[in-house]
């Protein structure tokens, strides 16, 4: 009688088993959304497309200058929803104003209408770890070494400027480290994005944005040379966080 | 029903002899693609290093980097006795130890080391791809090279037809035009050179954790990786290379070979621009600059501490914390950056 039990016990237990694993197989998969967005952006200074390497330019400041370098990370992407709830989008975009395009895409989010978006410029803490990215040749070139903090430089934005006695100079505008670290305000534009389809939104730098709002760059007094100095680090930081707008 | 049997059994055997033709068949073959293609190679990458630049049309072989290193030491591929390693020494990490004159200007023999990453060749970029860039070697001022002669001592060597057959399938050199022979010995010359890879300096054994610095070589360490000698923008880790063009304020005039990028872009904003040197085994490849006008590793910090001309074409790069173009370093601490440049030496490379 007992040793009926016993196997009647151990029956049960396997049937059990058999059936939590049946259960198992058949929980339904969670499918991701088909939604697709592509961000394109462009650079300009003041409404004209950038041209690189020609003293033509204004600054708020009014010194004339030049751009030769901007290259920049783009990251942390959020869609801001009607209800004002956020969905992230996960992705890390190395932007370089001398390549013609500039795009990232992202699938897979909640379809839906949007108000927003907002992103940083710069790489967040647990991304901006030395080695972390890819080894391509903007990744390595934007390497913020270890002995300095390590990490890569969320901007390096350099150019010619003709300084009080009208001679051309040169400017490094360089930011790295985490307290450098750009939260874009917030681009607000009503969107939709909806499944199976092709979603696009349209952005554009405005490299003069980089020198004014709040705070008024001037190569001459503040500097042409921000390496090492986080006083004029934090005012490009500043500067940066309404540098992109929808382009129209 | 034993004619039917033997029907089937004979339909059995037919079919297993049509197996076994098949099979036979299949392995010829394979015999005949082995003897046809070359084995293929691959490269090991050091971590941290970016993708090696290669071509679909110069795939890397055994048989074409065996071809290619045995080309790149013979003076087969001259009228003068020079070869390759002629001007590429082995011990000098495959540079020269002096600059060389063409066309009344001075140029430093830039190292061949982890060539397989590089972009563009030549100190003005000139060259873009390093399959064709030994095809200019041929000319007079370098191999003087003639097709007659060339054709025949290469024909006439016991190992090279059959290297050129195994590698790139050339049944005979005579039916190559020059230019095609140029190019396969071109390319297997790159294929040779993509392999010499360099990443076991001091420093890199340092970096992975497997030595220490001593005191001077880590200060230099900072001071080359910090602002306050700010070597790092244009030759950061790990090919001590950003692969770009700068004018670092060597000189204001600008003539001939000196004019530097511009002579590849006839773009004014290029002018004095070069293509910045590795500084991979550095210590083995004096003359320094393009020009080779610097002797030492001492030599080249005094010039970057206080020898950078203030002139309008020079990069914004050079442009330092106090606004001028000058380091400001104390004896010491140069001498503690040469001690760090010397940790970048790779003692395992220089073997041909």
């Amino acid at each position: 009688m007992k040793k009926q039990l016993i196997f009647k016990l151990i029956g049960l237990f396997v049937i059990g088993q058999f059936l939590g694993s049946c259960k198992k197989d058949i929980t339904p998969i969670y499918q991701a959304p088909n939604t697709n967005l592509k961000i394109n952006w462009t650079h300009s200074i003041d409404g004209v497309p950038l041209t690189m390497d020609t003293i033509m330019y204004v600054n708020q400041s009014g010194s004339n200058y030049s751009v030769t370098r901007c290259q920049y990370y783009l990251s942390g992407f959020e869609l801001t929803k009607l209800d004002g709830s956020k969905t992230k989008l996960e992705g890390i975009v190395y932007g370089d104003a001398r390549q013609e395009t500039h795009e990232i895409k992202f699938n897979g989010f909640p379809a839906g209408t949007y108000t927003g978006i907002e992103f940083l410029i710069g790489l967040a803490p647990e991304q901006n770890i030395s080695n972390s990215l890819e080894s391509t040749e903007g990744n390595i070139n934007m390497a913020w070494p270890d002995v300095i903090g390590g990490g890569y430089h969320f901007l390096k934005f350099e150019g010619y400027y003709l300084d009080t006695a009208n001679l051309k100079k040169g400017f490094t505008m360089h930011i790295g480290t985490n307290d450098m670290l750009i939260h874009h305000q917030k681009i607000s534009f009503s969107f939709t994005v909806n499944e199976n389809e092709n979603s696009t939104i349209n952005l554009n730098m405005n490299l003069n944005e980089w020198f004014k709002n709040p705070y008024t760059y001037n190569f001459n007094t503040d500097g042409n040379y921000t390496m090492a100095i986080p006083t004029l680090m934090t005012l490009l930081k500043n500067n940066g966080s309404d540098v992109f707008s929808i382009k129209e | 029903m034993e004619a039917m049997y033997l029907a089937l059994k004979n339909k059995t055997i037919l079919l297993g002899l049509m197996v076994l033709l098949a099979a036979s068949c299949k392995k010829n073959e394979t015999q005949q693609t082995e003897k046809t293609y070359p084995t293929p190679y691959s490269l090991t990458i050091p971590k941290g290093f970016p993708q090696p630049v290669l071509y679909a049309d110069n795939p890397l072989t055994e048989e074409g980097i065996l071809l290619g290193k045995m080309l790149y030491g013979d003076s087969i591929l001259s009228t003068n006795g020079r070869a390759c390693i002629s001007c590429h020494q082995p011990a000098l990490s495959f540079s020269s130890p002096m600059y060389h004159s063409w066309n009344g200007f001075h140029y430093s023999v830039p190292p061949h080391i982890n060539l397989a990453f590089k972009k563009a060749y030549n100190w003005d970029g000139s060259q873009g791809c390093l399959d064709t860039l030994a095809m200019g070697d041929f000319a007079p001022e370098f191999f003087n090279a003639n097709y007659d002669g060339l054709v025949q001592k290469l024909k006439a060597h016991p190992i090279y037809p059959s290297l050129f057959n195994k590698a790139f399938g050339v049944i005979d050199l005579n039916q190559l035009s020059y230019t095609e022979l140029k190019r396969d010995i071109a390319y297997s010359i790159g294929q040779y050179l993509r392999t010499k890879i360099s990443s076991n300096s001091k420093f890199d054994q340092y970096r992975r954790k497997e030595v220490l610095l001593d005191n001077n070589e880590y200060e230099g360490y900072v001071i080359f990786f910090s602002e306050k000698g700010d070597c790092f923008h244009c030759h950061g880790e790990p090919l001590f290379s950003d692969q770009e063009y700068h004018n670092n304020g060597l000189g204001d005039t600008y003539i001939g070979y000196d004019q530097g990028r511009t002579m590849v872009t006839n773009k004014e904003e290029d002018l004095g621009k070069f293509y910045t040197p590795t500084l991979r085994n550095i210590e083995q490849t004096a003359p320094y600059m393009h020009d080779g006008r610097l002797k030492t590793l001492e030599e080249v910090v005094e010039f970057y501490n206080s020898g950078v001309k203030d002139e309008v074409h020079v990069d914004p790069l050079m442009t330092k914390t106090n606004g001028t173009k000058n380091l400001n370093l104390t004896p010491l601490e140069k001498m503690q950056l040469v001690a760090f440049l010397r940790t970048l030496t790779d003692k395992t490379y220089s073997t041909y």
